[in-house]
This record gives structure tokens, sequence and C-alpha cells, in this order.
């Protein structure tokens, strides 16, 4: 092969990669295309234990409801900037440095890779869960180290990221492969197990049941569920550019993740509602057992065990592009270790036990992100006519129209970090209950007061620190 | 520039070209068409908020109602329809870009 060649080959892995403009020709995903690689990302384990949640603290009914509006909503907020990555055709961390300055889009990247570890650690811990459950059923003298939960199942939990770091590895074409044989997979199998609750239970006891286990108040109970939705619906704020840049169209850039981190990933977490409110259990591999016994357990903990791998690779994939376009000089396959192998150290049952702690403590901080992009781009850039192609040159060279001040746009830092302070002041995401301020939950929704108030406040900062 | 400081000054300088070369690209679809995919039309932006309103009044419902199971249900079919229009409009869109 001549060098010109072999030059424009490594060009196109690079466009796929690293951060080269991905071009109309080169864009690989089209509308069901996202809603079948969203859809495996989505049903993962945060969709499975986020229906679990729900199940143990409100009704049937509320828990659909609830689950639904929730992701939808927190997702459609922030959708809308998912068409500035397939306009551009470029990666979230570079287009996130008109928004934060061009150090301030490395620095929201080292703020998101360990937020990335979290939600590995918690498909890593669903497989391993899953694993010490299933091996006493396949086999009933295994040595009893392997059904403990520590350090059992922190031991499978290391073990599940090895075959994701290997398809995260070779690119997003595997991915492709890989999503589009599991996803539909896992949804007929996850169908088939609600009907199989459905049927064994019976709708109508299912949506007369009582939840296990409540809140104070219905108040409390249906603004909690809401909360923790909302944070799943936000959490998404950081993934949408890394797969947009390569869409088909807007179109299926805004709708098709929607559709994928929505309603296709509430399914599983509906089914996992009624799991949790029919057995009283948290975690899945348990209630899987309970309801389905020896046999259906077995079979739905296989395929929850399997269920994880996908979501984890796509959780590895755009980190790793994402610390590559910051750090060059450091080899891709180094980088794909580096963003998830650090993850093993949140590989613990005390992580795994405190989901909704995550959601919306960490949650604040990825609303707070999404805010600001979305102020960004369609208030501040739409003025200017969205970005010209020097702006564009200036975000990928680091150069100084957005370097503001030392590399930091100080409105979009205040507006991130002061959220953190009003989100608590509203909400007390450890007692579940209102914040340090003394008022707002379960009257208001934190996390969609902190969109609100990041929106205005970085909008607001930035005309009068930024008046030209 | 630091983008592609690892590689070898050969790739590097190619690298380099490719980027000036596509960010020229873009800039000559961008003035001509806005943007370098299809751009969403209006009609997919009204279907994808009344989406989310129509969800919002959902929560409503049941949070005045929890028993209003057929709220539930229709929640179904209103994604179900909106899928199916989205998708034939996605298509349209993107013949009608290809034709522009």
């Amino acid at each position: 092969m001549s060098d010109s060649k072999a030059n424009s080959e490594i060009i196109k892995q690079e466009v796929l990669a690293t951060a080269l403009p991905a071009l109309k020709n080169e864009r690989i995903y089209g509308y069901l295309d996202f809603i079948w690689i969203q859809g495996a990302f989505g049903i993962g384990a945060w969709a499975l234990l986020l229906g679990s949640l729900a199940g143990l603290t409100v009704s049937a009914a509320e828990a659909i409801v609830l689950l639904l509006v929730g992701n939808c909503l927190g997702l459609a907020l922030c959708a809308f900037y998912s068409a500035i990555f397939s306009r551009y055709g470029s990666e979230q961390f570079v287009l996130s440095r008109a928004p934060f300055g061009n150090r301030g889009g490395i620095l929201q990247l080292l703020i998101w890779i360990p937020i990335n570890f979290g939600w590995i650690a918690y498909c890593a811990l669903i497989f391993g869960e899953g694993m010490v459950e299933l091996l006493p059923i396949l086999w009933p003298n295994v040595p009893k180290i392997f059904t403990t939960e520590f350090p059992g199942a922190t031991l499978f939990a290391i073990l599940s990221i090895i075959l994701p770091i290997y398809v995260a590895y070779k690119g997003p074409v595997w991915i492709k492969y890989f999503t589009w044989i599991t996803c539909p997979l896992i949804l007929i199998i996850v169908g088939g197990l609600m009907y199989s609750v459905l049927l064994g239970v019976g709708t109508e006891k299912l949506f007369s049941l009582n939840p296990p286990a409540p809140y104070g108040t219905r108040a409390q109970s249906f603004m909690a569920v809401l909360e923790w939705s909302l944070g799943l619906g936000f959490a998404w704020a950081y993934y949408w550019g890394q797969y947009s840049r390569l869409a088909k169209s807007e179109v299926s850039a805004i709708h098709g993740p929607w559709w994928g981190w929505g309603p296709i990933l509430v399914f599983a977490s509906i089914f996992c509602a009624f799991g949790a409110l029919v057995t009283g259990e948290y975690s899945p591999s348990k209630w899987l057992v309970i309801l389905g016994g020896p046999t259906y357990g077995a079979i739905g903990l296989i395929l929850l065990i399997l269920s994880t791998l996908g979501p984890i690779a796509l959780l590895i994939y755009p980190a790793a592009i994402s610390a590559k376009v910051a750090f060059p000089r450091v080899t891709w396959g180094a980088l794909v270790l580096l963003v998830s192998v650090p993850a093993c150290i949140l590989f613990f049952p005390q992580v795994f036990y405190n989901y909704n702690v995550f959601l919306t403590l960490i949650g604040c901080l990825w609303t707070a992100y999404g805010a600001i992009v979305l102020a960004d781009f369609y208030v501040i850039r739409k003025k200017r006519r969205y970005f010209t192609v020097n702006d564009i040159r200036d975000m990928y060279t680091m150069g100084k129209k957005f370097w503001y001040h030392g590399g930091f746009n100080i409105a979009a830092w205040i507006a991130y970090f002061s959220s953190l302070v009003v989100y608590l002041g509203l909400y007390d995401p450890i007692k579940v209950s209102t914040g340090f301020f003394g008022w707002g939950f379960p009257y208001i929704s934190g996390l969609l007061a902190v969109f609100l108030y990041t929106f205005v406040i970085y909008l607001v900062l930035y005309k009068l620190v930024y008046r030209d | 520039m630091r983008l592609f400081e690892a590689r070898t000054e050969e790739f590097k300088e190619a690298l380099y070209k490719e980027l000036d070369k596509r960010l020229q690209l873009i800039s000559e679809i961008l003035e001509k068409r806005g943007s370098i995919v299809p751009m969403a039309g209006k009609w997919a932006n009204i279907s994808f908020v009344s989406l989310n309103i129509f969800l919002v009044a959902m929560a409503i419902v049941i949070w005045l109602e929890p028993t209003m199971i057929w709220a539930v249900f229709t929640m179904v079919v209103v994604y179900a329809s909106l899928l199916v229009f989205v998708l034939v409009l996605e298509k349209w869109e993107r013949e009608a870009y290809k034709r522009w």
C-alpha cells in the first residue's frame, strides 16, 4: 500500500475513532440504528435499578408514568443540542469548548470520566450480582466465595469489563453490529418476562398492590421517583454528542437517542418496577429468582448478565474518544484501558445500594452541563448564526476565540458550580427530603429547578462578563 | 496546535491538511445549506415537543387519579403513532435534502 493510501485509510479511522469532523458520507447512524444502539445502551443497570427503586416506592400505575415522564422530559430538555454535533460532525467535548472555554472543555471531560466510572460500576455490579445468584443454581457445589456480594460479586464485576473493553477498542462499527443483535433480543426477552409477571401475578392485583417501601407522604414518594427518573434522563447530557456526530440527519440525532434512552429504556425499567413491587426486593438478580423459580429465574439471570455487556462497551467508547481528543499523545488502546479499568475501585455493594444518591447528587452536575450547552448554542450562538468554520477551527486548535479567562468561561463555571448549592438547598438527596433552604422538595423538582436556574444564570452572567 | 502532536511529522501534516480540507468543505456546505446533514424540520420539532407536553399531562392525570390505567395505554398508542410519523418524515427530509 502506498503512503498516501495508507494515510487516507488511517484518516478514515481518525474520523470514527477520534476527532476529525465527520462528513455526510461518513455518517453511519440512521434513525433506526440510533433506536437500537441507544436502546441497547439504555437497557443497562441504570434502567433496571431505577425501575426497582420506583417499584419499591410507588404503585404500578404511578411507576409507569413517572418513569416515562422523568426520563423522557430530562432527555427532551437536552435533546435539541444534539443537533449541534450532528450539524458540524464534531465531537462533544470539542464543541463544549465554546461554552466552557478551551481549557474548560478539557476540565469538563475530567469531571465526566469519573462520573462514567460510576455508570460502568453499576453495570458491572449487576453482572456480578447476577453471577452470584446464577452460579448456585447451575452448580450447587460452587465454592461459597463465589456466592457472596463481597468479594464474589466484586470479582465477577471485574471480569465483566474485559469483553466490552475489547469491543470498545474495535470502534463504532463493531458496536453497531454488537447492538443490532443484543438490543432486539433483550427487548423480546424483557417483553416475555413482563408478560409472565403480568400473567403470573395478574394485572388487577399488580395495579392494586401498595409499594413495599414508600416515603412518609405520597407527595414525597411521587416526587422522589420523578427526581430519580429525571436524574437518569438528564444523565445522557454527556453522551449525545459522541453518537450524534455520526448521525445521517438531525432528526435522527434528536429523535433516535430519545427513543432509545427514553421509551425503550423505560420499557425495561417498568418490568423491573413490577418485579420489585411484587417481591419487595431491590436487586433485580434477587427478584428474578423469586419470581421465576430456578428454571425461568436462571434464564432471566443469564439474559440480565448478557444485557450488561453492551452498555459497558457503549460507556467506554465515547469516553475514550473524548479523552483521545484532549490527550492525543496517549495511544487509543491505553486510553480505552484508562477510561475503564479505574472503575473497578467502585465495584462494592455500598455503591450498588446507593444508586438513588448517585442519580441525584451527581445528577445535578450533568443537568447543569446540559443547561449551559443548550443556552449557549440556542441563545448566544444563534444570534451569530451558530458556529462559523473559524469557530470550529478555534476549538480544535485551542485558539484565542474561546480562551475567555485563562481558557475558562467564568460565566459557565460559576453557573455550573453554583447549581450544586441551589440543588442541595432545594433537595437533600441522601435523606430524600427538603434541602437546607427549608422549602422546595417535594413541591418542586430539584433537577428541573436546577436546569432552569443554570440556563438563566448562565445567560445573565455571560452578558455581564462578556458584553461583546 | 496540539491536536495531532502524537504522530510522525509526515502523518501529522497529512492530518492537518485533512482537517483544513474538511473545514473548508464544511464551510461551503454551511454557506449553502446550513448543515452537513438534513436539518430537523418544523414538523419533526413540533411533534417532538408535543409528545413531551403530552407526557407531562399524563403525569398530572395519574397524580390526580392513580387508578386511570387507560391513560397509560393511551400513551402507548400516541407513542407508537409518533414513532412511525417521524420515521416517515425523516426519510422524506433526507430525500428532499438529496434532491436539493
